[in-house]
């Protein structure tokens, strides 16, 4: 409370308190004296008037008188002060008194002749007397008493200090009132450099503070110490600001190369597939991949070529940051466009190590795991440059690591040879690959989330959401501490051959592109293959819709629009029905002409066998216009030994 | 007749305001008529008597202050029926010391007066307080009342008036059962039961009242309410009268009183004063007759100083003891709303 108020308030308060303390112990020493001086007054005047009481009373006693005696005491009463007086003869009793309806019993002890002059305090009823005894001619004749009223005194020195009491309290009512002033001019100087400072806090100072001029009077003021207080200020408001604008630029440059960093790292994930899960024929990838910085050195891949190989790579190259993110950059490129050409996983890398050798002036190095994986078979042929052995489970069965056979990481040795591995996935297998930023991640303790507790935490995992689960552990691991490095995850999932294609029914399309119809011969052969068809079926089956999709897309349409030829197989007891929808022109394909189909497509080896082929094939085809679609059927005999019609 | 002679001014303090106005004004009715009289029939050997008056409300400084006016001011030749006891008591040295003027019949029986170094100055008519309690004393006496209390002003005159009654119980061996006082200045008003308590603590047989009518009718109220009817007797000064109208209303107070007084009553007495007084004044009391009486003797004394008895109407001439005249003490009692003479003490 007290610490809340300021310097004036403390300094009033802290006066006051003391002045009153003062005003208290003299007044009450001031009381103590006056009553005491007050009483000895008054005992002597007292004194005065018994005695002057005993002598007087001598002849009216003498001369039998009471009611002259009774006239003289009667007389003194007006006496301010005097009380009462009683006068006693030389036996005792009581000759004259004043008290009225009769002399107290608070008296009657005193009632008797002293030698000497006595005093004595005496209370009555409420009131307080000095009671003083004097003896007439030495008590022979008798004893006057009076009593001096003590709340007379009393009420007089309580007169008196009530009104010395209002003179200090008029005197301090003054003094604080000056001290007020006085204090409140030391003050407001220190007051001002107050609000000074706290604007000073709060200023962002792209203009000077507008209670600048007032405090630079200051500093010309008559009190050395707020002087030297306003210069402090005054130089720390200019270093303030110099300071702040030497901040602000480089703040500028540092949000500059900030903003150029999340560009790149922008640049660096357009560069990979920024899917979670991408589906591909028979496969399924998952990824993850969260650099320690903005960008990071670790990177991954998965690509398909030829319509059937996915190509996965996971790479982490030393160190962190821009330099690792753009050789990631160069050595990721690299990899993807030397996998259009080659086959081979270990020659993949073989090449693109040559390559990164000769332009490694920095001297880093990357380990990558290549694999490739048939999409049609399941074989996954793989190569490890320096990289952390993947975890591979089969449906139902536990995690474990594989393909722990390592060759050099890249960057190091120009001539260095990567061997191909080889290895069948079975369908629901599942392979996970890694970057160290995984297993090497701490907790606040120092301890390594470890390749024990990716497998534990994956034999826990659903096979669909392997990643998720595993960096929600790890997060949890490592939390309260920072990311140390990259940390990527890529999960293959291989679903089976022919898993899409399995069963007697078959939906598929084709954009108005004759490229478009290189798939048909993949779908045919693998619905063959699904449904366990005679070769010699499924070959004809392709031939016969090769040449129909063939007119379609040729004579179709008369736009060079997109459209899209929906076909439609259905399996029946011992036969094969065809369905081609198109939304093109009215085109009945039984009336087309005959279509070389080796000036379109080059490495065809099939087609173009003409209409009436297609008819001695076929054991119904039909045609028919339905609302705005060409809806053309065929139906071949299927002999499911292995001969057909 | 020459009455444009200088008059002989004769100077009166007394109260005619305040608690005991009754006695000023009643001594200035009986009085007042002899000095018109007097002055009618040629004054005083052709000079007529000019009666000056003061009221001093009975307090002593105020009849102080009235005499130093009547000495110095008007050069009175005379002062004629002060009032009171600490009144008189209080100007007796201002006489002594101008040594010319002398006053009398002061309406008081008190003894400083009375004795030196004062009897000098002043000539008394009524008899004194001493001879009234002293009658009354031997009155309750003679009826086998021992156990008297007193009730008194606590001054000079309630002083003189306990001491008279201790003096007179002293002749018998006997002293005051119990006594109380209250002040000079109280009013019927004033309650007076702590008087009423101390005195009947002892249980008096009668009770001596040395007041004035006001304080002594609130004693008498209080103290019958209490149920005490024992006879309550009053001196002279208290005004008789007044009193009586003061209690008169009060069931049974008005009843058992006893009274001393220093003249015949006026309304019963025989002698020629009294049937001279009650043609004079209309409403005729105990004071106002006394006052009428000092009248006569004043005019008969200025008249032919120094002789040794006056004739002023009464059963016997005015003779004097010194400066004290030789008289006599009235008792009466009132009960039943009746006046019952008791007899003459001297």
């Amino acid at each position: 409370m007290i610490r809340s108020l300021s310097l004036l308030s403390k300094s009033l308060i802290g006066i006051s308190a003391s002045f009153l303390l003062v005003i208290f112990i003299i007044g009450l020493d001031f009381s103590l004296v006056l009553y005491h001086n007050l009483t000895q007054e008054y005992e002597s005047k007292g004194l005065a008037i018994a005695d002057s009481v005993s002598e007087t009373a001598i002849g009216a006693i003498l001369s039998d008188d009471p009611a002259s005696l009774q006239a003289m005491v009667d007389s003194l009463l007006s006496i301010n002060g005097l009380a009462y007086v009683v006068i006693q003869d030389s036996s005792d009793a009581i000759l004259v008194h004043t008290f009225s309806p009769n002399v107290p019993a608070e008296i009657r002890p005193y009632l008797k002749i002293p030698t000497q002059k006595h005093t004595t305090q005496l209370d009555i009823g409420n009131a307080s007397f000095l009671h003083i005894r004097v003896p007439i001619l030495n008590g022979e004749i008798g004893v006057v008493h009076i009593g001096m009223d003590l709340n007379l005194i009393q009420s007089k020195a309580q007169a008196i200090i009530l009104k010395d009491a209002l003179i200090v309290l008029i005197i301090y009512c003054f003094t604080i009132g000056g001290l007020f002033v006085l204090i409140r001019r030391f003050t407001r100087p220190i007051q001002a450099l107050t609000d000074y400072a706290d604007h000073l806090a709060t200023h962002d100072f792209k203009d000077p503070l507008a209670d600048g001029p007032k405090i630079r009077a200051l500093t010309g003021y008559q009190q050395k110490e707020i002087q030297a207080l306003a210069d402090g200020f005054i130089k720390l408001e200019q270093d303030l600001m110099a300071n702040l604008t030497q901040l602000e630029s480089s703040l500028k440059i540092q949000e500059r190369l900030q903003s150029e960093l999340h560009i790149a790292s922008e640049i660096q994930m357009s560069l990979l597939p920024d899917q979670a899960k991408t589906e591909y024929e028979t496969a399924v990838v998952q990824q993850f991949i969260r650099p320690a910085r903005e960008v990071g050195g670790d990177f991954l891949d998965h690509f398909v070529v030829h319509h059937r190989y996915l190509v996965t790579v996971v790479g982490d190259v030393s160190g962190k940051g821009v330099s690792a993110a753009l050789i990631m950059a160069a050595v990721a490129t690299m990899i993807r466009s030397t996998a259009q050409t080659i086959d081979s996983p270990g020659e993949i890398l073989t090449v693109v190590n040559q390559a990164f050798c000769k332009r490694n002036v920095n001297e880093m190095f990357i380990t990558v795991f290549l694999s490739v994986l048939d999409l049609h078979s399941g074989e996954l042929r793989y190569a490890n440059a320096g990289h952390n052995p993947p975890f591979r489970n089969h449906a139902g069965s536990t995690w474990e690591p594989f393909g722990t056979e390592l060759d050099l990481v890249m960057g190091i040795d120009e001539a260095c040879y990567f061997r191909d591995f080889d290895t069948l996935l079975q369908p629901d297998e599942s392979v996970l690959f890694y970057t160290d930023g995984i297993t090497e991640e701490m907790n606040p303790a120092g301890d390594l989330f470890g390749d024990q507790r990716v497998l534990a935490e994956l034999n826990k995992s659903d096979s669909d959401s392997v990643i998720p689960q595993l960096i929600a552990c790890l997060d949890a691991f490592s939390a309260g501490s920072d990311q140390a490095d990259d940390q990527t995850l890529l999960c293959i999932r291989y679903t089976g051959a022919a898993s899409i294609l399995q069963g007697p029914e078959l939906t598929l399309y084709f954009e108005n592109d004759l490229s478009s119809i290189s798939k048909l011969a993949e779908v045919i052969e693998q619905f063959g293959t699904a449904n366990q068809l005679p070769k010699s079926v499924a070959m004809n089956l392709n031939l016969i819709l090769e040449e129909l999709i063939a007119n379609t897309i040729y004579y179709g349409y008369d736009d060079h629009e997109l459209h899209h030829i929906f076909l439609a197989l259905h399996l029946d007891d011992g036969h094969i029905s065809a369905t081609i929808t198109d939304d093109g022109i009215p085109f009945n394909p039984l009336e087309a002409p005959e279509v070389d189909t080796d000036a379109i497509l080059e490495d065809r080896t099939v087609g173009g066998l003409g209409i009436h082929f297609v008819r001695s094939l076929a054991s119904e085809i039909g045609y028919e216009r339905q609302a705005n679609n060409n809806v053309t059927r065929v139906k071949m005999e299927v002999d499911l030994n292995g001969y057909s019609m | 007749m020459d009455v444009t002679a200088a008059p002989i001014k004769i100077g009166m303090s007394a109260p005619l305001s305040g608690p005991a106005k009754a006695l000023g004004n009643q001594l200035l009715a009986g009085s007042r008529p002899v000095f018109n009289s007097t002055n009618a029939a040629g004054g005083i050997n052709g000079r007529p008597i000019q009666l000056i008056v003061r009221d001093d409300q009975y307090q002593p400084t105020q009849t102080l202050r009235n005499t130093i006016q009547f000495l110095r001011h008007d050069r009175v030749d005379g002062l004629f029926s002060y009032v009171g006891t600490p009144t008189v008591t209080k100007i007796l040295p201002l006489l002594r010391e101008n040594g010319k003027v002398t006053l009398y019949f002061p309406f008081s029986g008190a003894q400083p007066m009375r004795i030196p170094p004062y009897s000098d100055n002043a000539v008394h008519f009524r008899a004194s307080y001493y001879a009234e309690t002293a009658a009354l004393v031997r009155y309750f006496q003679s009826k086998g009342i021992t156990r008297i209390a007193v009730l008194y002003q606590v001054d000079a005159y309630g002083r003189n008036g306990w001491y008279g009654v201790k003096l007179a119980l002293e002749k018998s061996g006997k002293s005051i059962v119990s006594e109380a006082t209250y002040r000079r200045g109280s009013t019927f008003s004033s309650s007076y039961q702590p008087q009423v308590q101390l005195i009947m603590a002892e249980k008096p047989q009668a009770i001596i009242c040395i007041g004035t009518y006001q304080p002594a009718a609130g004693f008498i109220r209080d103290l019958r309410a209490r149920g005490h009817g024992i006879p309550v007797a009053n001196i002279s000064f208290s005004g008789a009268e007044a009193l009586i109208d003061l209690v008169a209303s009060i069931p049974n107070a008005a009843d058992n009183l006893v009274f001393s007084h220093v003249v015949p009553n006026p309304n019963t007495s025989r002698a020629p004063a009294a049937i001279e007084f009650r043609k004079t004044v209309k409403v005729p009391t105990f004071i106002s007759f006394e006052g009428f009486l000092n009248a006569k003797l004043l005019v008969e004394i200025l008249k032919s100083p120094n002789q040794s008895a006056y004739e002023i109407g009464l059963a016997e001439p005015v003779r004097f003891d010194g400066r004290q005249a030789k008289n006599s003490v009235y008792l009466s009692t009132y009960s039943h709303m009746q006046w019952q003479e008791i007899g003459v003490f001297k």
